[in-house]
């Protein structure tokens, strides 16, 4: 592992951040489970980036490639072509980053995260400090980090329990303090807020928001419209393999009707909140 | 849990086992299948057989005792790397086929005679046995290595190629065993067992080089093994190259089965059993979890040779036996109590 460190990411973080500074490139990007042949493709001519500091939605039908495009932006998977670049550094065919660099400047949350072994909710936190830290303990300052990211994500008086033994909600919120952490320029999530009751999924929405103020660009796919409303500015729609859409995400629900095979309903609440009811 | 960090829990947790294994060390060597006491062998009491009872100490004793501790700890550390990998709590040094590949692999030398045989004019004695043994754990160890590395399923192949060898390997076993005769089967039977009954001072740095070069490597990778229990996946999210981790955790741990298997035999239930009583007294960090394994598995099997010697005496029990008899009473103890854990606090 070369001990060059990544470009620093600095200079795109911090809350005055240039929406033009992109911090996230994909062009062209083309991908299928098998390299051969006959084998369907998953995603094809997908080219978008997220700024420093954007909040992000990834729509989509089941199965449009949501999660394998996030899997991919995160360096998880190999792209069959086109480009991906993370603060310019590009990683698309040839892993030229290796994968801690990659978890220095890119944070990855799974649809599904469960731990085998009984870690504390705190543990489970510094863990994201894995990437950054060099010795075999954490640092004072990792520990501090991780003690100002639950304190982000309100979960710092779950910190000694165990992770395992959280309700579902908790141990995102948990899992979000751990990406904060990590100290990464951008965040990805993967369904968020799936299988969260709505008093935790508008909890989790705050976490978000925290982390967005804090100046992290996140990117997350998600079914819950009304999260999507509420959290991200801008979203991004795939169907059909492919990308359909991207803009403003009021502006993407009102056409995005045929591709998500409901008609949609917005409208806005007394306090002039938008909403959304799939119809 | 209260909130200590890691590294005075370390040193904290570190200090304890050493102390248990320092006092098991200290103290076991009196225990066999004579007794021995501190005061006979400093000369404070009847002089004459004293130089007779310092050999059996030095020659006898000791070396059983080191064995043990080497033996312990390897298989200890080993238990807790492939629980880590596999991300199974119930897995064990064995549960990739190693113990079976060892065991064909002296089956066939104890069937084909190859203790009465020799190489260049030099007998090969005991020797055949443990190095038939060790080829045929690193024959299992590659094979699997090798269907691991085609599979795209990273763990779940290693443990389908690594379950597959075993059965075959217990087949093939059965299968020489048909042929064999009353006193090959015997050998047989009983090298399974496992045993520390004839131990010397080279074979006690057979095994104890590999195992403190294990602790040595895997180490460094605690905060790796520690990322993958959240599974492949997140952990990568985290910056661990999860298939090269895995890869190198792997051989490296089987290699150190692989040795100690050819010395003192398949002993059982270590490797399962003391990382799992550990990992509820010192919790799941593997930074703390690795070198407690190796001390108190060390610890652990010392004490289950002691005990092995006197349960019967004159007679000595194989140690793999105790350590079946008293770690699966313990083990279901173990899991009652978790239950017993989870009803009460839910």
């Amino acid at each position: 592992m070369s001990a060059a460190g990544p470009p620093s990411t600095e200079a795109v973080r911090g809350d005055d951040a240039r929406p033009s500074t992109p911090l996230l490139r994909v062009a062209g990007l083309r991908y299928r489970y098998r390299s051969d042949r006959t084998a369907p493709d998953i995603l094809r001519e997908v080219s978008f980036s997220v700024s420093a500091g954007e909040t992000v939605c990834l729509l989509g039908e089941n199965g449009t490639g949501k999660s394998t495009l996030l899997r991919l932006c995160a360096g998880l998977l190999p792209a069959l072509a086109g480009e991906i670049s993370l603060c310019q550094t590009s990683f698309g065919g040839g892993a030229a980053l290796s994968r801690r660099e990659i978890a220095r400047q890119v944070a990855y949350l799974p649809q599904d995260c469960s731990h085998v072994f009984a870690f504390s909710a705190r543990e489970v936190v510094l863990m994201g400090c894995y990437a950054r830290s060099r010795g075999a303990f954490e640092s004072p300052s990792d520990l501090a980090a991780a003690e100002q990211a639950m304190a982000a994500t309100d979960v710092l008086r779950l910190a000694d329990r165990l992770f395992n033994q959280l309700s579902g909600g908790e141990q995102r919120r948990v899992l979000l303090a751990q990406a904060l952490a990590q100290d990464t320029a951008l965040i990805l999530l993967d369904e968020p807020t799936a299988g969260l009751d709505p008093a935790h999924s508008l909890a989790f929405a705050g976490a978000l928001a925290a982390a967005a103020q804090r100046g992290k660009a996140l990117l997350f796919a998600t079914h819950d419209l009304n999260l999507a409303l509420r959290a991200a500015p801008r979203a991004l729609l795939l169907a059909d393999q492919t990308l359909r859409l991207d803009g403003p995400t009021a502006e993407i629900l009102t056409q995005a009707a045929p591709f998500l095979g409901v008609s949609l309903h917005l409208g806005q609440l007394p306090n002039g909140q938008p909403f959304v009811v799939p119809m | 849990m209260p909130a200590v960090p890691a590294h005075r829990r370390f040193s904290r947790a570190v200090l304890w086992s050493a102390g248990l294994l320092l006092l098991c060390l200290l103290l076991a060597p009196l225990f066999g299948s004579s007794e021995l006491r501190f005061t006979q062998l400093l000369g404070l009491e009847g002089g004459e057989h004293r130089t007779l009872l310092l050999r059996v100490f030095v020659y006898a004793r000791l070396p059983r005792v080191l064995a043990a501790a080497v033996a312990g700890a390897g298989l200890s550390m080993a238990g807790v790397a492939f629980q880590a990998l596999l991300r199974n709590p119930l897995a064990d040094p064995y549960t990739l086929g190693v113990s079976s590949g060892s065991s064909l692999g002296a089956v066939l030398a104890i069937r084909l005679g190859l203790e009465t045989a020799s190489v260049l004019g030099m007998p090969l004695g005991g020797m055949a046995l443990s190095l038939a043994a060790l080829l045929g754990a690193l024959g299992v160890v590659a094979v699997v290595y090798v269907l691991g590395e085609r599979g795209t399923q990273g763990p779940v192949t290693l443990l389908l190629a690594g379950v597959t060898l075993a059965v075959l390997s217990s087949a093939l076993i059965l299968a020489v065993l048909y042929t064999a005769d009353f006193s090959e089967t015997y050998r047989i039977v009983r090298w399974q067992m496992g045993d520390l009954d004839v131990m010397r001072y080279d074979l006690v740095t057979r095994m104890a080089v590999p195992v403190l070069l294990l602790l040595a490597f895997l180490w460094p990778h605690a905060r790796d093994l520690n990322a993958l229990s959240a599974g492949a996946a997140a952990a990568s999210g985290l910056g661990v190259d999860v298939p090269r981790v895995t890869r190198r955790v792997y051989v490296f741990a089987s290699l150190v089965v692989a040795a100690t298997v050819s010395v003192v035999g398949p002993i059982g239930f270590v490797g399962l059993l003391v990382p799992h009583v550990l990992r509820s007294l010192v919790g799941p960090d593997h930074r703390v979890l690795l070198p407690c394994a190796a001390l108190c598995g060390g610890a652990f099997l010392v004490l289950c040779d002691a005990l092995a010697q006197v349960a019967l005496r004159p007679a000595v029990l194989p140690v793999g036996v105790l350590t079946a008899l008293l770690g699966a009473p313990l083990f279901v103890l173990l899991l009652l109590s978790a239950r017993l854990r989870a009803t009460l606090w839910g």
